[in-house]
Order: C-alpha cells, then sequence, then structure tokens
C-alpha cells in the first residue's frame, strides 16, 4: 500500500488575545499521521482535542505552524500558486458535519453540482453530474437536480455533499463528522456509502468522529487524539476491542452500549489540559488512574504488538 | 403515579395542522426509567412538553389527560400549574446552554422559582439550593457563578439540580447529555441513575440516542410519526424486537462490541405529519408491508411480553 497523504511533526498554534497578554494556543503539538491508499482513517477524540484543527490544516483552511504534509510522496510547498490550489483541490476534498449548512438553501442540486465542474474545466457536465448522484444512491438522478435543499431530507443533503465531493474524482476526502447530525435510521446508510465509495472509486477518507462504534464499522485504523497528540494508532478492530492507551480505554468504557451486561461504574472527574499551558509529559497524566512519576517526562510513541501507543506502561 | 392517557397534540398553523402526537398513552411508575426513543421530527419533545403542560403557541394540545397522582394537569389553570410544576414533575432540558439565564448567577436563577412560586424566605432557598448542587457534586462556592464560567457539564449538572429542588416524583429529560463529550456524558448519567436510587423519583428520558437508552432505561417506548410503535422492558425489546421498525433501529446502530460486517439503514423518511396517515404509517418503509397495512390502522397490541402496533402479531 503506498500513502497518498503523509503528515510529519505537524503543528498547529493559534494567538488569542485576553486582555493585554497575548497567549499561543497549541492545538496541534506535532502529529505524524499516514493515510494509505484506499483506506479509512478515523480520528477520535473528544472536543477540543485538535481534530477539526487537523482536519482544517490538510485542507489548507489553516496554514500549519510547523511541519510537513506530503501528498503522494511529493512534500506540499507552503505556498501554492493558482494552478497548484486547484490541482490540490480536485485531488482532496472535504465533507463537514451539518448538511443543513454545507449547501446553499437558494441554489438547486444542479447548481451546487455544477460549480466544482466549472472550476476545474470538466466537460460532459449532465452525464457526469447524473453518475455521481447515481453513485450516492440518489436515484432516479433527473429528480434531484432541480430540488433545493430544503425539499431534501437530512439524509439526502448529506448524499449531495458527497456528490458534490466527488464529481472531481478525488483521492482523498476529509470527512468532519459526517454523520453526527443525522438520524440513527439513516446514519449507517452514510457510512455504507463512505465504504463503498472507497471499494469503487478508490477514494481514501480521513474521517473525524467522536463516535467510536461509526469509526470502529467504517475505519482500517483508528488514531486516538488527546490535547493535540496522538496517543494511541493501530487496526480498527484492534484499538477498539482491546484498547491499549488509558484514554482510549477511558472512553471505550464512556461508550453508549446497549450490550453492556453490569453497569461499570466509571471513575473519572478530569477534564482535558490546558492548551495554552499543555502539560510537558502525558497530557492524560493528571487524569490517569495508572500515572506514576516518569509520567511527568515527555512520553514518546511505541510500537506494541502492531499498534503505537504513547504510554509509559507498555 | 404520572399517566399519559390518549393525548393528541400538534401544532396549528392558519391553514394547517402538523399532528405531532397522535393517541398516546403510558404510564410511569414508581422508580421507573422510563425510555421514549425516536428520530428528530416523531413528536418526542412535542409529547414531553404537552404532557407538562408547557407547549406553547402555535402548539395545540387537542385531547387527552394528563394525570399526577389523580391530578390532571391539562385542566389546571397557570397559576395551579406553577404550584405543581417543580414539586410534582420537572424538567432537565436538552441545551443546559441555552436553559440558563447568561445574566444571572447560578444561585439566584435556582432560588427563583422556590422564591416566587413556593414561598420560600431567601435565605431558606439559598440553603435548598446549597445543599441540591452539593447532591450533583458541585461545591458552594460555585453558587456565585455565572453559566459562561462553568463548564458544559457543570451546567448540566447545575440543570439537573434545579430539578432536583423540590423533590420531585418525576423527573422528564429531554436529551439531557446530547450537547456533551462522551466522557462527561457517561458520568453524568452516572450521577443521575445514583441519584434516582437515593431520591426515588421516576424518570422519563427522551433522546435520539438509542444505544444510549437501551443500556440505560427499564421501560422503552419507541415512537414513530407521532405514535408509539413498540412499548415495553427495555431488555426484551432490545432482544427481540417485534415491530420492523423497533429491528431497523436496531440493525442500524453501529454497536461497539459487536464485529458485524454490516449495517443497514432503513430506506426512506417519515410521513408528513400535516397528513391524515391511512393505514400503518411505517408501512411504505418497511419490508414486511402487505395489503392489510395499507387500509388498517395497527393498534398496540400485548405481544410476548410488550405492546406493539404492527399487523404481522
Amino acid at each position: 500500500m503506498s500513502s497518498v497523504l503523509k503528515v510529519i511533526g505537524l503543528k498547529k498554534e493559534f494567538t488569542i488575545r485576553k486582555g493585554f497578554k497575548t497567549l499561543t494556543l497549541k492545538a496541534l503539538r506535532g502529529v505524524d499521521l499516514e493515510l494509505n491508499e484506499n483506506e479509512i482513517v478515523s480520528v477520535v477524540g473528544e472536543s477540543g482535542c485538535g481534530k477539526t484543527t487537523l482536519l482544517r490544516v490538510l485542507a489548507r483552511l489553516y496554514e500549519p505552524t510547523a511541519g510537513k504534509i506530503s501528498l503522494f510522496g511529493e512534500e506540499l510547498p507552503r505556498r501554492l500558486n493558482r494552478k497548484e490550489e486547484l490541482k490540490f483541490r480536485k485531488l482532496v476534498q472535504m465533507v463537514f458535519q451539518d448538511p443543513f449548512a454545507s449547501l446553499n438553501p437558494t441554489k438547486r442540486v444542479s447548481y451546487v453540482l455544477k460549480r466544482p465542474l466549472k472550476i476545474h474545466r470538466i466537460e460532459n457536465e449532465d452525464q457526469i453530474m447524473k453518475n455521481v448522484l447515481e453513485d450516492v444512491e440518489l436515484t432516479p438522478p433527473e429528480s434531484f437536480l432541480e430540488k433545493f435543499p430544503h425539499e431534501l431530507s437530512g439524509g439526502q443533503r448529506q448524499r449531495v455533499v458527497f456528490a458534490r465531493a466527488i464529481i472531481t474524482k478525488p483521492k482523498i476526502i476529509l470527512a468532519d463528522e459526517p454523520t453526527s447530525m443525522l438520524d440513527v435510521s439513516i446514519k449507517s446508510g452514510i457510512l455504507n456509502l463512505m465504504l463503498k465509495l472507497k471499494e469503487e472509486h478508490g477514494i481514501s477518507f480521513l474521517h473525524v468522529t467522536h463516535d467510536l462504534a461509526a469509526a470502529k464499522y467504517i475505519s482500517n485504523r483508528i488514531v486516538v487524539m488527546y490535547a493535540g497528540l496522538i496517543v494511541e494508532e493501530g487496526e480498527a478492530k484492534e484499538i477498539v476491542n482491546r484498547p491499549a492507551h488509558p484514554y482510549t480505554m477511558l472512553l471505550r468504557e464512556a461508550a453508549p452500549d446497549p450490550e453492556k451486561s453490569s453497569s461499570t461504574t466509571l471513575v473519572d472527574v478530569g477534564e482535558p489540559p490546558s492548551l495554552i499551558d499543555p502539560p510537558l509529559g502525558c497530557p492524560f497524566e493528571p487524569r490517569c488512574k495508572y500515572a506514576k512519576a516518569e509520567c511527568k517526562e515527555p512520553v514518546q510513541m511505541r510500537e506494541v504488538d502492531g499498534r503505537k501507543v504513547r504510554c509509559v506502561l507498555y | 403515579m404520572f399517566e399519559v392517557l390518549e393525548l393528541n397534540a400538534g401544532y396549528q398553523f392558519r391553514n394547517r395542522f402538523v399532528h405531532a402526537v397522535r393517541n398516546v398513552s403510558f404510564k410511569v411508575e414508581q422508580d421507573d426509567f422510563f425510555g421514549i426513543a425516536g428520530e428528530s421530527g416523531c413528536g418526542k419533545t412535542t409529547l414531553m412538553l404537552a404532557s407538562l403542560g408547557l407547549l406553547k403557541k402555535p402548539g395545540k394540545v387537542i385531547s387527552g389527560r394528563v394525570l399526577v397522582e389523580g391530578l390532571n394537569l391539562l385542566a389546571l389553570s397557570n397559576d395551579e400549574l406553577k404550584k405543581v410544576r417543580w414539586k410534582k414533575v420537572s424538567l432537565v432540558t436538552q441545551s443546559s446552554m441555552n436553559s440558563l439565564n447568561p445574566v444571572m448567577k447560578v444561585k439566584d436563577q435556582m432560588a427563583d422559582v422556590l422564591i416566587r412560586n413556593h414561598g420560600f424566605s431567601k435565605s431558606d432557598a439559598y440553603e435548598l439550593v446549597k445543599e441540591k448542587l452539593k447532591l450533583v457534586g458541585i461545591t458552594p462556592d460555585r453558587m456565585e457563578s455565572y453559566p459562561h464560567q462553568l463548564s458544559g457539564g457543570m451546567r448540566q449538572r447545575v440543570v439537573i439540580a434545579m430539578a432536583l429542588l423540590l423533590s420531585p416524583r418525576v423527573i422528564f429529560m429531554d436529551e439531557p447529555t446530547t450537547a456533551l463529550d462522551v466522557v462527561v456524558q457517561r458520568s453524568i448519567l452516572q450521577q443521575i441513575e445514583e441519584l434516582k436510587k437515593k431520591e426515588h423519583f421516576s424518570i422519563v428520558f427522551i433522546t435520539h440516542d438509542i444505544s444510549l437508552l437501551f443500556e440505560l432505561a427499564t421501560k422503552i417506548a419507541i415512537m414513530y410519526a407521532g405514535e408509539f410503535v413498540e412499548v415495553g422492558e427495555a431488555t426484551l425489546v432490545y432482544s427481540r424486537p417485534l415491530h420492523p421498525y423497533t429491528k431497523g433501529l436496531i440493525e442500524a446502530l453501529p454497536s461497539i462490541s459487536k464485529d458485524l460486517e454490516k449495517y443497514k439503514s432503513i430506506p426512506g423518511r417519515p410521513p408528513d405529519l400535516t397528513l391524515k396517515i391511512e393505514g400503518c404509517p411505517f408501512r411504505e418503509r418497511c419490508s414486511f408491508a402487505f395489503e392489510r397495512c395499507r387500509v388498517e390502522k395497527p393498534e398496540l397490541r400485548f405481544v410476548n411480553g410488550r405492546w406493539v402496533a404492527c399487523h404481522l402479531y
């Protein structure tokens, strides 16, 4: 498998002003990540852990403070000229959380789909539009082309967003919680759509979510983030079934599960650390029940049974 | 203890009526954890508002009764309702961010209802507020805080403490943890369960997160297009669902502990609630539908230990 996207030592800092003071918020504190061809990687974590920032930096919506991003083995320069930018946008597309907000309410579906074709000068518009609508299972396509977003249900809207994303034949889709606003009965439809697009179109997904169950279902690998750092990374089912990092264990235990036999009590009252002044050592140390003295020192990722864990226990 | 009988409610607009709650009856007994699950737009929040007498215009209750210890809430005047609310039934709303007044201190907004409607003196009210906040694990020095100074989890705890003020028998919770992170959600739910054991109240829990509900609730009602389609013991309904909609929901749910290869979503979308529904409301999305489903509306029947509205049984 060859990597389509590779990130080394990615950092992103935001400056915030508080009165006379200027503070730096360290949203990403050195993230290494690889996305392979034909692969879905899910990034899981609580709000504020930096997962959305990561996605936005990769989509070039934010400029990284430090670190290297390579696409298909070639390092992306800091600045792109218009032509390169266009090429990048064609290969890397985004899908957002809220399908109600990411479609212009005054435009018909056909307009939404035509824009990327116009921008990238792709010909044979009508046929392509019909094909992508069929790909996202909105059939018959003719009946959807002239509809406005308000005439569609939430699930159909999200499908239109996916249709728009795949219309330029991208290799990578960055998906920011694409199912969190959808109802249970249609959620798995969108997850299945992502699996289908991966299989049939060879698109790799970087999927940001807080839903561990959904991540387990669709992804090949899961990356767990905490306070701007990756704390665990490995094969999806392995991570969920046998979490190694204490934070992943906490996430796993906290996730709703109808199969849960006895009500195991969770002993946790902590909160993620402040990203303005993050702890030097393991970010999870203040909340961790296994914490030792050495956790106060910076902890590196280490390989354990085919996965990577940032924890001194291994 | 708390009973809703044949409640019909909805929203009246100039030329159309959205019939959001259709003939719903249920009963909450002592120590019940009654869960109501359904998709967005199925009428679950309307049901809650209507059964608490909180439905505001254009919302309207057409018929039905809500009995709290024999008292019909819907027949009471506003002043009488004020006396009952918070004392017999109370409510924890969806987004604590929006349900707390941002310019009022925590202690003042909690004490407000006590002083105004229940004849407490200021010092007595603050004393009670302190006690209830302690119950949910908030230290008394936080009483002086404004909502924005608290974290999301703490705000939600304040709202829960508020609902507990007068030790009501029944507490309605409308998606109390939806806006929170999983870990915070879990610790709040645990606290709710502990409090329930300690204070002996019943809970009516409304959510769209059915995996959560199956785990927590003792009884569960599945709501679809304004109606209950299956009501019963949560463990029974989860292990052997009968209604095709319940089955579909359970099959659609990515589960964290099962290693299933494929989850299926339910095709189609719920019917338009402004229209009169002929036959079974779920028939267009149902793979088992047959002729009878089109002409005759299924009633709730007692089958295999639970109530289900389906012609298959």
